[in-house]
């Protein structure tokens, strides 16, 4: 008994520490296919514009990109400018005016904002550009007040975004 | 003694073991691109649609051809060729939307023909039809080579007088 104590001492302290290595190789080959794909999808230059959700753009043949500039959005029940909530696209569809007050308000203090910004940067200024994304359904006459509105408040460079066929 | 092998390795009951590829560093390159790869990939392709306004000197307030497009709920048409009058074809239905807008394609194709000078178009468009057929008259306009359109709403129809609202305009 002593002997096997013994001799199971001399095993252990004698056996050398198994290192369990881990496997790349399995991992490379994903990010590899992913690097692939990646690649393929990757946009050099022009802005990349990502569609709201709930918004269902028209498809066009236009292969233009874009340049940076702020997004209003006309879903089916929101207008939306820069991220935030202006008016219902009910109230525009309502309106008997060409101009929306509210949103008026809302890209009048986009553009004060990207002109307090052009005062800090010598590379930026205020050029009056404005993506428009707009869902599909919506009457023209809902469009046409919304640009109209944007071209008073300073925004004349208008483009839509679509989603390319 | 000169080596004659060049590699380098345990040797290990006269068998030489190469040295294992170091993936490491592999793995932390793939770390680094993959989220920026993520970032910038584009999964949705949009594309910009320029347009023009009126009185912001459009390609179509320059052009020798004031080529107007005019679209309402029911119909769709050219318009404004000196000499030429190209009538309002129906798209009530899929069908008839598709096969007036291959007519007005053609019509275009045959405008550029003659007029290879001329550039833009102005769209008059009603009140109620829908953006995506105003996107689609844009894409005939551009794919024939007049460039960007410039959008004009058509003005809303007067409202039709009735007996009743004779009698209560009289009172």
């Amino acid at each position: 008994m002593p002997q096997m104590m013994a001799m199971n001492r001399r095993r252990r302290s004698g056996e050398e520490a198994i290192a369990a290595r881990l496997q790349l190789t399995s991992l490379i080959d994903i990010f590899t296919v992913l690097l692939l794909f990646l690649l393929k999808s990757l946009v050099v230059g022009g802005a990349v514009v990502t569609p709201f959700p709930g918004v269902q753009l028209p498809s066009s043949s236009s292969t233009a990109s874009f340049k940076e500039a702020p997004v209003l959005v006309v879903t089916r029940t929101d207008v939306v400018v820069d991220g935030v909530s202006a008016c219902a696209t009910s109230d525009v569809e309502g309106s008997d005016r060409l101009k929306i007050e509210p949103v008026e308000v809302a890209l009048t203090e986009l553009r004060a904002h990207s002109e307090r910004l052009a005062e800090r940067s010598a590379n930026r200024k205020f050029e009056g550009k404005l993506i428009v994304q707009a869902d599909e359904t919506i009457p023209f006459h809902v469009l046409q007040k919304i640009m109209y509105t944007s071209q008073t408040v300073g925004f004349y460079d208008i483009t839509l975004a679509v989603i390319q066929k | 003694m000169l080596r004659t092998s060049g590699r380098r390795g345990k040797k290990r009951g006269g068998l030489i073991e190469g040295e294992e590829l170091n993936l490491l560093p592999l793995m932390s390159l793939f770390v680094a691109l993959v989220p920026t790869l993520l970032y910038s990939a584009v999964f949705v392709p949009v594309s910009a649609l320029g347009i023009d306004f009126p009185g912001t000197g459009g390609a179509a307030t320059a052009s020798p051809l004031a080529l107007t497009v005019r679209l309402t709920e029911t119909t769709v048409g050219l318009d404004g060729v000196p000499g030429r009058v190209y009538p309002q074809r129906d798209r009530t239905t899929p069908e008839a939307w598709s096969a007036a807008m291959d007519t007005a394609r053609a019509e275009l194709a045959e405008l550029r023909a003659q007029y290879p000078a001329a550039q833009g178009a102005i769209l008059v468009v009603s009140p109620l039809v829908p953006y995506r057929d105003v996107v689609h008259v844009m894409d005939a306009v551009r794919d024939a080579g007049f460039g960007n359109s410039t959008l004009l709403g058509a003005a809303a129809p007067a409202p039709v007088m009735t007996a009743e609202s004779d009698a209560g305009g009289a009172r």
